[in-house]
């Protein structure tokens, strides 16, 4: 695979471009099967342990406290920010993403932090931290293996949990001899261990750590961070100022509602019963022989999700815990990968949430990427309904719908450096503008759903309109891409099969065929759709007595 | 600049806004029922078994052992040969009540104690020189330095509070002992645990943490739950240990009453 073809500046209004290039590269392809299948099986299995039952019994009662959480959002995060200031930390309170990138880098200034170190974490890669702080002169270091290799590499992560699931050892081999100046070794082991040296000098000096949460508990005002690395653990004890960065949907009511969400978790995003390491934070240490931070900073940032929460049809996008099962399972995802997804989140749940937080111009393809399998909504530990989701997002795109508060989070977290107003002017213009040959192919594809829907009123202009297709059809040779062309609908047509009609209608044949198989029933032999029952005979049998 | 002005109120009455309500919740709103798991049915001596299979199933090596002597002698063997070269000690009940600081010490062992230990002593000796005023400084310099012999420690031995049967979890609370960084920053952890501190899972664990804290009042500053040693599967999904906290982890099971 090639690193060039993912370092084009891409986003997701070149989504059809992006995918068109991931499907070209064939190593790509390989490494995305091999990695998602590998975190497929392990699912499976772990849930089979848990058994079919209990694990359906705990993603309907994770979900019950999403719902319940989102319902009450205000009182919830309004508890824990006085638990965590009484516990002597303090809170910001972000809007939007620019909010927060000021908030942490006039901190690190404050504190006269040159290096932070991070641990992996989405929504630092949703406000662009890393660039902002570039900007203000804080060298910000990623500390998970992954998100370190496609720091160094000068890349977006491509998965929500194994960022640097593109890449193949002898990638990383490269990499790490062009950038960290060593002999070239792709022993995955001892990359590992060089990656765990320099690391921990960076730990030693930096002044800053950053981490995301992954809940927040309101009734005590406790993080919960899950992680298997131990990067996270060193992140928020080694510096001496902690920043947290949340979600509003983060926050969960009691201590005990972890419970459901950590076993549900481990399990959707590798397979494991319980990561290697949770921490569980209250509070700042009140004496310096104490371990941990001295200053510790929760940012809870809105950017978008207020208008996600006021839509009824889209709140759902707020319930996702991150496992990351829905890309593994997504046959679109499984081809393309993250990075053609043009943005910080990907697959099934990237394609709900990228338009809701860019703005649905921006990302207008990312809710047609599905072939609506439902997959996605089968493994979602949290039972987010994303086909319908996509649904309604194709219908509020269509229609013009716009309910996406504007300008929320339209800075795309490039890794490139941009100032503010630079990235303004950018989003502005690289609005989302189909070019004047989709603009007829939709024209044309309204006008054929207009007479097929006409089509379908009666029988009669049903049957009608059948036997003209038939004719049609038959003329031009029953080749589908020439159908198209000669339809005009190249992009409808072009990843869609029109199948042959047959000679005959079902419906002309349907009173012969029942015929049939009365004949047969009462011959007692079993049909090929008959079920056989317990006893071995067919449904027509045991219908007989 | 604690946020913007107004900041948590704006955003507050924008989510209420978004769920389409106006007033301030005075009330907190009513829990949702609980939710019970289903218990393992194991008696204790079955517990303990569970746990050690998982245990061994996320990569620990785990030890059951019956005295003093032997939890000594195990310890002695998982150390590096080379006398120089530190073992962190943390400071829980445990580990003191066994006396092996002194036991180290005794065998010519370069001993690290907890931050706490570490800067109370460093203090003492340097006491009688220091006006008060510089105290904070002198412990600010004590804290950077306990930071670098511990990079330097190959062992971290600490001990756990709890630990989770039907994953394979050690527990361990801050202010029961200083283990933040001993149990992370040496390539070794060993961790000595009494077998009749194991629960049955995570669901106990919280429940134990709510009844001895009593939440909403307070809540242990850390807590941090161990399954196994440091992990990665960032390089092609192979499971890789040690890439930043410790790459082996050693389980003793001792019961002090035994």
């Amino acid at each position: 695979m090639t690193m060039e073809s993912r370092k084009h500046p891409d986003g997701p209004e070149t989504f059809v471009e992006n995918y068109r290039r991931a499907l070209d590269d064939s190593g790509l392809r390989g490494a995305l099967a091999t990695a998602t299948g590998k975190a497929l099986d392990s699912r499976r299995q772990a849930v089979a342990d848990v058994g079919e039952g209990d694990w359906e019994r705990l993603r309907s009662r994770a979900r019950a406290i999403k719902e319940h959480t989102v319902e009450h959002l205000d009182f919830y995060l309004a508890q824990l920010a006085d638990k965590v200031e009484r516990g002597g930390g303090h809170v910001f309170w972000a809007q939007t993403a620019e909010d927060a990138r000021r908030y942490i880098t006039e901190l690190a200034a404050r504190k006269g932090c040159g290096v932070a170190v991070k641990s992996k974490s989405m929504m630092t890669e949703e406000i662009g931290l890393n660039a902002a702080l570039e900007a203000a002169g804080v060298e910000a270091v990623e500390t998970d293996l992954g998100e370190y290799i496609v720091q160094l590499a000068g890349e977006r992560p491509s998965h929500i949990n194994m960022p640097a699931i593109h890449k193949t050892r002898g990638d990383v081999a490269d990499l790490f001899t062009a950038k960290l100046g060593v002999e070239r070794d792709d022993d995955i082991a001892r990359m590992a261990g060089l990656a765990r040296r320099v690391l921990r000098r960076r730990f030693a000096e930096a002044g800053m750590g950053i981490t995301g949460v992954n809940y927040a508990v309101a009734e005590t005002g406790t993080l919960v961070l899950v992680e298997n690395e131990g990067n996270i653990r060193l992140t928020n004890s080694l510096p001496r100022v902690h920043v947290a960065l949340m979600g509003i949907e983060k926050v969960i009511p009691r201590l005990e509602d972890v419970d459901v969400f950590l076993r549900l978790l481990s399990r959707s995003a590798s397979g494991q019963q319980l990561c290697s390491y949770l921490s569980f934070l209250t509070g700042v240490k009140t004496s310096p022989s104490e371990e941990g931070p001295e200053e510790f900073h929760l940012v809870i940032l809105d950017n978008g999700r207020t208008g996600m929460l006021a839509n009824p049809h889209l709140r759902e996008s707020l319930f996702c815990i991150r496992c990351g099962a829905c890309l593994n399972v997504c046959p679109v995802y499984q081809k393309i990968g993250g990075h053609a997804y043009g943005w910080v989140y990907p697959g099934p749940i990237g394609a709900v949430l990228t338009p809701q937080m860019v703005g649905r111009e921006r990302a207008a393809a990312l809710p047609f990427a599905s072939s609506l399998c439902g997959a996605c909504r089968d493994v979602c530990p949290v039972k987010i309904n994303i086909p319908d989701m996509l649904l309604r997002l194709r219908h509020e795109i269509k229609e013009g719908v716009r309910k996406s508060p504007p300008r929320a989070a339209t800075r795309p977290a490039h890794h490139r450096l941009v100032t503010d107003d630079e990235a303004d002017d950018e989003a502005e213009d690289e609005l989302y503008v189909a070019p004047l040959r989709h603009r007829a192919a939709d024209f044309v594809e309204r006008a054929l759903f207009m007479l097929w829907a006409a089509a379908m009123k009666t029988p009669f202009r049903y049957r009608a309109a059948s036997r003209v297709a038939r004719v049609a059809q038959s003329l031009f040779g029953r080749r589908n891409k020439d159908a198209a062309r000669v339809l005009r609908v190249p992009r409808w047509a072009a990843s869609r099969d029109l199948p042959p009609f047959a000679a005959r209608p079902f419906r002309e044949r349907w009173p012969e065929l029942s015929k049939d198989a009365e004949e047969y029933r009462a011959a007692k032999i079993a049909l090929p759709g008959d079920r056989p029952t317990r006893d071995g005979k067919g449904p027509a049998a045991a219908r007989r007595g | 600049m604690e946020g913007l002005p107004g900041g948590r109120e704006q955003m507050l009455a924008q989510i209420r806004d978004a769920l389409g309500r106006r007033a301030v919740p005075a009330v907190a709103p009513a829990p949702l029922p609980p939710f019970h798991s289903n218990p393992d049915g194991l008696d204790a001596g079955e517990r303990v078994a569970r746990f050690i299979f998982e245990l061994k199933r996320v990569g620990a090596g785990v030890e059951q052992l019956s005295t003093e002597a032997e939890v000594k002698e195990h310890l002695a063997g998982l150390l590096p040969a080379g006398t120089d070269v530190p073992v962190a000690l943390s400071d829980g009940a445990a580990l003191r009540r066994l006396g092996l600081r002194e036991w180290l010490e005794g065998a010519g062992r370069r001993v690290l104690p907890s931050l706490r230990e570490f800067v109370a002593e460093g203090l003492e000796a340097g006491g009688a020189r220091r006006e008060p005023d510089a105290r904070g400084e002198e412990v600010a310099a004590l804290v950077e330095q306990y930071r670098g012999l511990l990079l330097e420690a190959a062992v971290g031995v600490t001990a756990a509070d709890l630990a989770l049967a039907d994953t394979g979890t050690l527990v361990i609370v801050s202010g029961e002992e200083q283990h933040r960084l001993i149990s992370l920053l040496p390539p070794t952890h060993v961790c000595l645990l009494d077998p009749a501190r194991v629960l049955p899972s995570l669901t106990q664990l919280l429940a134990h943490v709510r009844r001895r804290f009593n939440p909403p009042r307070a809540a242990p500053k850390n807590m941090t739950c161990i399954t196994g040693p440091s992990r990665t599967a960032d390089i092609e999904q192979a499971i890789t240990t040690g890439v930043h906290g410790p790459k082996t982890l050693h389980v003793i099971l001792y019961s002090p009453g035994s």
